[in-house]
């Protein structure tokens, strides 16, 4: 290990560890006295936990191997994270902390707490590592002197062996949580389930005994990029209303808008919210009832069925976990696209999942098919909603549903989409092609004119 | 070292003993930190883009009212159920099997049984429990007076054994449910409540919530936002550079886990990558290569040497360190897993097996610069003639598959070595050309810089030092061969090695 010279280092600044100690132990001291009054001063607070635990990492930085410095870096963590919202100074001083004008505090800096706790765990952890070699050492010569007695030829050496013991102790340790981290990381690669299949057992008991270390970290991948196949990408994009009657599209992401920095990571963001509501219910069969009610709703409104995709598969309800976001999403939009007549309140948020299909190998090759065409978008209505995020109508007839919008080659006779259609193949790449847009009808239907496919 | 080196010897012979110094060898060799802290660099320079570029959007993502609103995220982070799987062949049944996946039944459920429990009459109550286990459901509707149960409960069999694949196994089971409530009314609507909200009931919850750390939970003033999020650039400028660098390492990746916490619904392949390598590069002593804390360092000897009137110190290069070599390790067996993964994960996939998988992602139109006309170009001409399509797309999609199921085994290899690492750079190359993914191709090729070794950084970076005279010749690390000899050998002869190790860097140096 490179260490500084000692005479010539320290002598650069902040570099006395127990100086620096003492005034982390002065900031926390003022972090807990501020704590008592029960949440006022808060950005005081927080700015002497930022000291206090600066001068304690900086003092451990400076002696990274002394015990003494660690533990007191420890101690001095885990009198900082009490410090973050003071709960048991709290019951001191009654009652619950308010935030202070300026920095909003949420109810506990309870994350914070966490942070500050895992330091010192840390903290201690490492104390014991650098420990155990000298207690090792110790305790064999002990044990040398009390057994053999002090003639024993072993005396000479018994120190040093001990302490060789303690350091190999010290690294198996260090392999042993090696190990286990790697464990918890195949854990999570493993415990998602393959295809069809459920997941390995094992896998998911580890996984599960794991998860605060992986959670905490964001070690929870299982690194299955572009698998089992690349899928078309799914974004979201909203038709917002207002009161007025006009109306806007706000489309996420939209090239040339939300790839302003040069390697678009704010667009691949963008395109990420469309993906967390892509985590689809299996498809299997719609209930019957359901089915009916769509093609009621369908024949009164004027839109059909895709003629490409089985039935089944034209009803894509998105997990729960995603529908519990959508209402969030569409609470945003309304805020963050008003009229701009400030007298005109917006009236009603659509949302739909818009699936981009790629263009086939065989159709890349025809020019007068372009992968932006509008038949490429496959778009699944998820819900109007209001601007405060209430979905209008739960039992909209067509929510979830595709709401088609395909191609057809020129002059051939297209299926009738408002009867039951045999999905079929279509080689749009010989010729010219007609669109039939069935989203320009929706998009249109008032919400107050729908439920149980009643006009 | 050598004391130790020779107690590894004599208490560790034999077979396991060879294992034992093979692993000690694999993890806690020296090894300069030069190449620590080129990737400290690359991965400094990623995550100060990454996250200013989240400038343009910090109320948006991190907001109280942003795309995930802080109410919402601190209820998914506090509520969240965590449930065991079971440790036998069975789960053990819950109180109420309620639908999966469809929360207006759910709900509808559950308020009948709200409603039921709030009846004035107690009576009722116990009516409703008896008629749920009745055999037969009673004919006429208005026997259950205001309480009609929803239809999913009055389709269902009575005895809960009887109806394995009814969503609710039977009335008997409801009506057990209901009369094992909580009879405190604001623990009963809780109970309810989070029923409603998760589908399950918290009194079977293992624990709920989750291990999270994030500022942006805590701090949502638009003012305070902007002054914390420069404060997090700040501590990642300095990480970069490399000062205080054992700090700003910490302070950076507690930055950046900030925003991979509150926002989850934005992050993609690059968040996790750039997560990975913050986490071992705060393990490793980054900074003690190629960073300003070697320069300040330097600077403060040269000083106090002046000062006491002392000849000025050489700029000297790192020592071996052992972390820097444990924490390149930990990253590359990391880089393995990853690679490993998404290769295995991609045989479930037909189109990785005909070939066509690539072209779907070069299609793309959303990643890939499928909107720029040369690009389109290219693809229409490769579709009009199918066999170089076909070369193209299989050739694509076959190397893909080869590289990330062969390269966890064989990058081992000393000799392989070179060949996997230019492979994962023209696979990550690729992945930034064609398909878009710049970050994330960026990160992974950053990773791979962790199969370099310290002394070919060292090499290449010496060609642009000044005054590259004076400085010795970098060592050439001992091969596994030379490694085990002198783990067999006895200590006179390192000696030796030193003398043929020196010999064969002049050869190679020559050459």
């Amino acid at each position: 290990m490179t260490r500084e010279h000692p005479d010539i280092m320290s002598a650069a600044p902040l570099s006395n560890p127990r100086r620096l100690l003492y005034a982390s132990a002065g900031a926390a001291g003022i972090a807990v006295m501020l704590a008592l009054p029960a949440g006022v001063w808060v950005p005081l607070r927080v700015l002497c936990i930022g000291v206090a635990v600066l001068a304690a990492a900086r003092a451990v930085v400076v002696q990274p191997r002394s015990p003494r410095i660690v533990a007191s870096a420890a101690a001095l963590a885990l009198v900082c994270g009490s410090a973050m919202d003071g709960s048991w100074l709290q019951l001191l001083a009654q009652g619950k902390p308010t935030p202070p004008p300026g920095l909003i505090v949420e109810d506990d800096w309870d994350t914070a707490r966490l942070v500050m706790r895992l330091l010192a765990m840390v903290g201690f952890f490492a104390t014991f590592l650098l420990l155990l070699p000298f207690v090792v050492g110790k305790l064999y010569l002990a044990y040398i002197y009390t057994f053999q007695g002090e003639r024993s030829p072993k005396v000479a050496t018994a120190e040093e062996r001990g302490q060789f013991a303690g350091w190999v102790l010290t690294r198996a340790i260090i392999s042993v949580l090696v190990v286990l981290h790697f464990i918890g990381i195949g854990a999570a690669v493993m415990a998602v389930p393959a295809g069809q299949r459920e997941q390995s057992w094992l896998a998911q008991q580890i996984w599960q005994r794991w998860q605060p270390y992986l959670q905490f970290m964001y070690l929870n991948n299982a690194y299955r990029f572009y698998s089992p196949e690349p899928g078309p990408p799914s974004m979201l994009w909203f038709r917002v209303e207002y009161t007025d009657g006009s109306f806007q599209w706000v489309r996420l992401p939209t090239h040339g808008i939300d790839d302003q920095d040069p390697l678009a990571v704010e667009f691949t963001r963008r395109l990420s919210l469309g993906e967390s509501v892509n985590q689809l219910v299996p498809v299997g069969s719609v209930p019957l009832d359901m089915k009916r009610r769509r093609q009621a709703a369908g024949n009164n409104f004027r839109i059909g069925k895709h003629p490409e995709l089985p039935l089944d598969f034209q009803y894509r309800r998105p997990m729960e976990s995603c529908i519990r976001l959508l209402p969030e999403y569409a609470r945003y939009i309304g805020r963050a696209y008003p009229s701009t007549d400030p007298n005109v309140d917006v009236a009603g948020i659509k949302i739909y999942r818009v699936v981009h299909h790629m263009l086939e190998p065989r159709q890349m090759s025809a020019p007068h098919l372009k992968p932006t065409d509008p038949w490429t978008y496959f778009h699944y209505y998820q819900g109007e909603f209001t601007k405060d995020g209430e979905l209008m109508d739960p039992d909209d007839p067509f929510l979830y549903w595709l709401i088609p919008i395909y191609a057809w080659p020129q002059g051939a006779k297209p299926p009738d989409p408002f009867e039951d259609v045999t999905p079929g193949m279509m080689y749009l790449e010989a010729g010219p092609v007609e669109v039939i847009d069935f989203m320009k009808t929706h998009e249109k239907i008032p919400t107050r004119k729908r439920g149980g496919g009643q006009p | 070292m050598n004391a130790s080196a020779r107690l590894v010897r004599e208490s560790a012979p034999g077979y396991l003993g060879s294992i034992a110094r093979a692993w000690n060898r694999f993890w806690f060799e020296p090894t300069m930190p030069t190449t620590l802290g080129l990737i400290r660099i690359c991965a400094g320079l990623l995550m100060l883009y990454v996250h200013f570029a989240y400038s343009y959007d910090l109320t948006a993502f991190f907001g109280r009212d942003g795309f995930l609103s802080l109410k919402e995220a601190n209820r998914l982070r506090t509520e969240t159920p965590r449930v065991s799987s079971p440790l036998g062949w069975y789960s053990s049944m819950p109180s109420l099997p309620l639908p999966p996946e469809d929360r207006p039944s759910r709900t509808g459920i559950l308020d009948w049984i709200e409603g039921v429990w709030d009846d004035p009459d107690p009576k009722t109550r116990d009516l409703i429990v008896g008629m749920l286990w009745q055999p037969e459901l009673p004919p006429d509707a208005s026997a259950w007076g205001n309480h009609l149960p929803p239809a999913l409960i009055l389709g269902l069999p009575p005895d809960p054994m009887g109806a394995s694949e009814a969503n609710l196994r039977g009335r008997g089971l409801v009506g057990n449910f209901i009369s094992k409530l909580p009879k405190d009314k604001a623990e009963r609507t809780r109970v309810l409540q989070y029923m409603r909200d998760w589908g399950l009931d918290p009194r079977q919850v293992n624990a709920t919530g989750g291990y999270y750390w994030s500022i942006w939970f805590h701090v949502s003033d638009p003012t305070w936002m902007v002054v914390t999020h420069l404060g997090i650039l700040l501590a990642m400028f300095l990480f970069t550079i490399g000062f205080c660098t054992r700090i700003t390492s910490v302070l950076s990746w507690l930055g950046a886990l900030s925003y991979l916490q509150r926002s989850p619904m934005t992050l993609f392949g690059g968040d996790t990558m750039m997560n990975i390598l913050l986490i071992y590069l705060m393990i490793g002593p980054s900074g003690a290569a190629l960073s300003v804390d070697r320069w300040l360092e330097h600077w403060w000897r040269k000083r106090q040497a002046l000062k006491a009137g002392l000849p000025e110190p050489e700029w000297t290069r790192p020592e071996p360190m052992i972390s820097a070599n444990f924490a390149l390790r930990l990253l590359q067996v990391h880089f393995c897993i990853i690679y490993f993964s998404a290769g295995t994960s991609k045989l479930l996939g037909g189109q990785w097996w005909n070939g066509q998988a690539i072209y779907y992602t070069m299609a793309n139109y959303e990643f890939s610069p499928m909107r720029h006309g040369y690009y389109l170009s290219m693809m229409r001409f490769l579709a009009e003639h199918r066999w170089l399509w076909e070369i193209a797309m299989a050739g694509g999609t076959y190397f893909t598959l080869a590289l990330e199921l062969s390269l966890p085994f064989l990058v081992w290899n000393r000799r392989l070595r070179p060949f996997y690492v230019a492979g994962a750079f023209m696979l990550h190359t690729a992945i930034a050309l064609f398909m878009g993914l710049v970050t994330f191709s960026l990160m992974m090729a950053t990773m791979v810089l962790a199969f370099l070794p310290s002394e070919t950084v060292d090499r290449f970076l010496a060609r642009f030092e000044k005054h590259k005279r004076k400085q010795p010749e970098p060592v050439e690390a001992a091969s596994d061969d030379e490694r085990e000899d002198e783990e067999a050998a006895p200590a006179e002869k390192s000696e030796k090695k030193e003398s043929s190790t020196h010999v064969k860097t002049k050869h190679r140096a020559r050459r």
